[in-house]
C-alpha cells in the first residue's frame, strides 16, 4: 500500500458508542450504536458488516470497524457493526461465512436498530461476507441510499475453496513452497488434518495448473476460458444489477494486489462489465496500491475508512 | 467518549444476566457483567490479552464467563482503555493503564452485584494485570491462560509473527533491530497491522511475571504449548503461592490465524469446564 495521507488518528472524540441486544424481545443478536455526541444525528444510518475474525466481528484487526464507525459517528451519522449470529455475544446458528447464507436477518433486524436511532435512510458497507449480505439484503428496500463493497468476491468460493484456488492461480510455485516453509505452516501440517487436505488441494490445483488443465498459470497473462469460469457469480451479479437498475449508488474497494481484484477484472470484461458501463453513473471503482483484502496493514486499513467516510458522505447527505 | 445507556439479556442457557457497559473515568471502558440467575457465591474478574490476542481469546472468555455465571459466580469481563470495545487511543495502552483498568473493572464488579471478587484470570499478557488484583486479596484464586512470563518476549512474538505475513507477502519484510530504530524514531510501529506504541512496548520492558508473587494465593498456570513454566512455578512456590499446572493441550499461533480459531471445538469446551472446575473448587475450599 502506498499513501501519503496521515493515518486516521483521534476518532471518537465526537461520537459515543451504545451497546445494544436486538431485535426485541428476543434479544438474539449483539451489536454497536456509534453515535455522534452533537444533535440531532443525521437521518441517513450506516451498517458495518464485516468478514468473519476471531471471536467478534464487531472490531476487525486493529480495532478497524470499531474507527470505521467512530470516525462516522463523528461527522454525525448513526452507525451500526454487529456480531453475526453464533459469534461473539449474539447467540443463533453460526453460518457465517457462507456466501449462500448471508445474514439477512441480522441486517434486517439492524435496520430497525438505527431507525429506532433516528435513521430513514441506510447506506450498508461490507467486506467478505459481509459483501454478500450487503448486496442481497438491500436489493429492492427503498430506504437504501448507497452501498459500499469493500474486495467483494465476486465468485462463489467456500472458505477452503477460496484460499485453495487463489493459491494455485495466483501464487508462483516459488512463492508457494516459501508460504509453505513457515514455522506455523508446518506444524499445522504435521498437527492438523483440515491443513494436510488444504495443502493436497492446493499442490493438486496447482499441478493442473501448470500443465494447463486447471486453473491459468499464475502471472501467464492468458485470456479467460468461457463464462463459467470467469464471469461473476450470478449471486453477485444479480443482486448488483438490481441496486444499479433501482438506482441505488454502489463503490466497490480493492487493492491492485487483491486476487479478488484480479478476479473483478476478469469478471468485468464480460457481463458483469456490460451493466456496470450501462450504469456508470452510479458505480464507482476505487483502485488503490497493494492488497487490501484481510485489511493487514495500517494503510490497508485507513485507506478502506477513508474510501467509505468520503462514499457516505457523498451519499448520505 | 462517553457511552449513555446498558443492554442487558438473560443468557439463554443459565439465565444469568449479562450486561454490557461502558464504566469509569474518560476514555471510558467496555465491560461485560455476568450476573447468576441464583445465590452469588463469588466474583471473578477476566484479564484479557492485547491487540490480536484479546481478538483470539475473546470467544474462550466469554464461554468461561457464561460457565462461571452458571455456576454461580458474578463476573466481569473488560477491555483496556485503546483497545477493544474500549475508548481511548494507541497512545492510552500501556502496562500500568491496564492494571489500573484492572482494578476498575475489579471496583465495577464489586459495584455492580455487591461481590468481592476472590479469583482472577489472566489470558496471555492480562497475567500481570490478574496477578497484580491477586496480590492484593489473600487467599484468593488466580488461574492464568498460556501466561506471558517474560513481557519482552510479547513483542518479540508480535516481530515473529510480523516476519512469517511478511515471507507470506502481506506485510512488509523489516528487521528486528530496524523496527525497533523506528519505534524509538517515530513512536510507533507496525506489526501485522497492529499500531504498537513505544510508550507501549517501553512499559513491558524487563516486566517479569515471576516478580508479581501473589503471597497467600492459590494459582493454576494453564500452558497452552508445553511452554515452560517453571521459572515462574519455582518463584512463586517459593514465595508462598499454591501453585499448579494444567496442561492446556490447546494450542494457538497467538498473533496470527485469527480467522482459523474455531470457537466451538470440544477442546475448548473442555479447556472452559476443567478451568471453571478448578475456580470454583478453590472457592469451595
Amino acid at each position: 500500500m502506498g499513501t501519503t495521507e496521515p493515518m486516521i488518528d483521534h476518532i471518537g472524540t465526537e461520537s459515543i458508542d451504545v451497546p445494544v441486544f436486538f431485535p426485541e424481545p428476543e434479544k438474539q443478536f449483539f451489536g454497536f450504536v456509534s453515535m455522534p455526541r452533537t444533535s440531532p444525528p443525521s437521518t441517513t444510518g450506516v451498517i458495518l458488516l464485516s468478514g468473519s475474525f476471531g471471536g467478534t466481528t464487531t472490531l476487525g484487526r486493529n480495532r478497524m470497524w470499531l474507527k470505521m464507525a467512530r470516525s462516522l459517528a463523528d461527522r454525525g451519522y448513526p452507525v451500526l457493526r454487529f456480531d453475526y449470529a453464533g459469534i461473539g455475544y449474539s447467540v443463533g446458528e453460526l453460518v457465517c461465512c457462507d456466501l449462500d447464507r448471508p445474514a439477512l436477518s441480522e441486517l434486517a433486524a439492524g435496520f430497525d436498530v438505527l431507525a429506532d436511532h433516528g435513521a430513514e435512510r441506510f447506506i450498508v458497507v461490507g467486506t467478505c461476507y459481509g459483501s454478500r449480505t450487503a448486496l442481497e439484503g438491500t436489493v429492492g428496500d427503498p430506504r437504501i441510499a448507497a452501498v459500499h463493497l469493500l474486495v467483494p468476491p465476486v465468485r462463489d468460493v467456500t472458505k477452503g475453496q477460496e484460499d485453495a484456488e487463489h493459491l494455485a492461480e495466483y501464487v508462483g510455485a516459488a512463492s508457494l513452497a516459501k508460504k509453505a516453509i513457515t514455522p506455523q505452516n508446518l506444524r499445522k501440517l504435521v498437527t492438523n488434518k483440515q491443513s494436510r487436505r488444504a495443502a493436497r488441494r492446493v499442490l493438486s490445483m496447482k499441478a493442473r495448473s501448470v500443465v494447463g488443465r486447471g486453473p491459468r498459470r499464475a502471472g501467464s497473462g492468458e485470456a479467460p476460458q468461457g463464462r463459467s469460469a470467469r464471469d461473476a457469480s450470478l449471486k453477485f451479479q444479480r443482486p448488483l444489477r438490481a441496486l444499479l437498475e433501482g438506482g441505488v449508488p454502489v463503490r466497490l474497494l480493492f487493492g491492485d494486489a487483491d486476487p479478488f481484484f484480479t478476479e473483478f477484472q476478469e469478471a468485468r470484461a464480460g457481463r458483469l462489465g456490460e451493466f456496470l458501463d450501462q450504469h456508470h453513473d452510479l458505480v464507482d471503482v476505487e483502485i488503490v496500491s497493494g492488497k487490501v483484502r484481510g485489511f493487514l496493514t495500517v494503510s490497508a486499513q485507513d485507506a478502506s475508512i477513508r474510501s467509505v467516510v468520503d462514499w457516505v458522505e457523498r451519499q448520505g447527505g | 467518549m462517553t457511552a449513555h445507556s446498558t443492554a442487558t439479556r438473560h443468557e439463554p442457557g443459565s439465565g444469568a444476566l449479562e450486561e454490557i457497559a461502558y464504566f469509569g473515568d474518560e476514555p471510558t471502558m467496555w465491560g461485560s457483567t455476568h450476573v447468576p440467575a441464583g445465590e452469588t457465591v463469588g466474583g471473578v474478574v477476566i484479564c484479557s490479552s492485547t491487540h490480536a490476542e484479546l481478538l483470539k481469546s475473546y470467544h474462550l472468555e466469554l464461554l468461561l464467563a457464561r460457565e462461571l455465571a452458571a455456576r454461580g459466580l458474578a463476573v466481569q469481563r473488560f477491555h483496556y482503555r485503546g483497545d477493544g470495545n474500549s475508548s481511548g487511543s494507541d497512545e492510552d495502552l500501556a502496562l500500568p493503564a491496564m492494571i489500573t483498568g484492572a482494578e476498575e473493572a475489579r471496583r465495577r464488579l464489586e459495584t455492580r452485584t455487591g461481590v468481592s471478587p476472590v479469583a482472577f484470570v489472566g489470558v496471555r499478557l492480562g497475567s500481570f494485570p490478574a496477578s497484580r488484583l491477586a496480590m492484593d486479596v489473600a487467599g484468593s484464586a488466580l488461574m492464568l491462560w498460556d501466561p506471558v512470563l517474560d513481557a519482552d518476549v510479547f513483542i518479540r512474538e508480535a516481530v515473529r509473527g510480523h516476519a512469517i505475513a511478511a515471507m507470506a507477502g502481506d506485510t512488509k519484510r523489516e528487521k528486528m533491530a530496524d523496527l525497533m530504530e523506528r519505534l524509538r524514531a517515530e513512536g510507533t510501529i507496525e506489526l501485522i497491522g497492529y499500531q504498537i506504541t513505544s510508550r507501549f512496548y517501553d512499559s513491558l520492558a524487563g516486566m517479569n511475571l515471576a516478580d508479581l508473587v501473589p503471597t497467600g494465593s492459590r494459582a493454576l498456570v494453564v500452558p497452552f504449548d508445553k511452554a515452560d513454566m517453571s521459572p515462574l512455578l519455582d518463584v512463586w512456590s517459593a514465595g508462598g503461592v499454591e501453585v499448579a499446572t494444567l496442561e492446556g493441550d490447546n494450542k494457538e499461533a497467538w498473533w496470527l490465524d485469527e480467522q482459523a480459531s474455531d470457537t466451538r471445538s470440544t477442546k475448548r469446551e473442555l479447556l472452559v469446564r476443567r478451568s471453571a472446575d478448578w475456580i470454583v473448587g478453590r472457592l469451595g475450599s
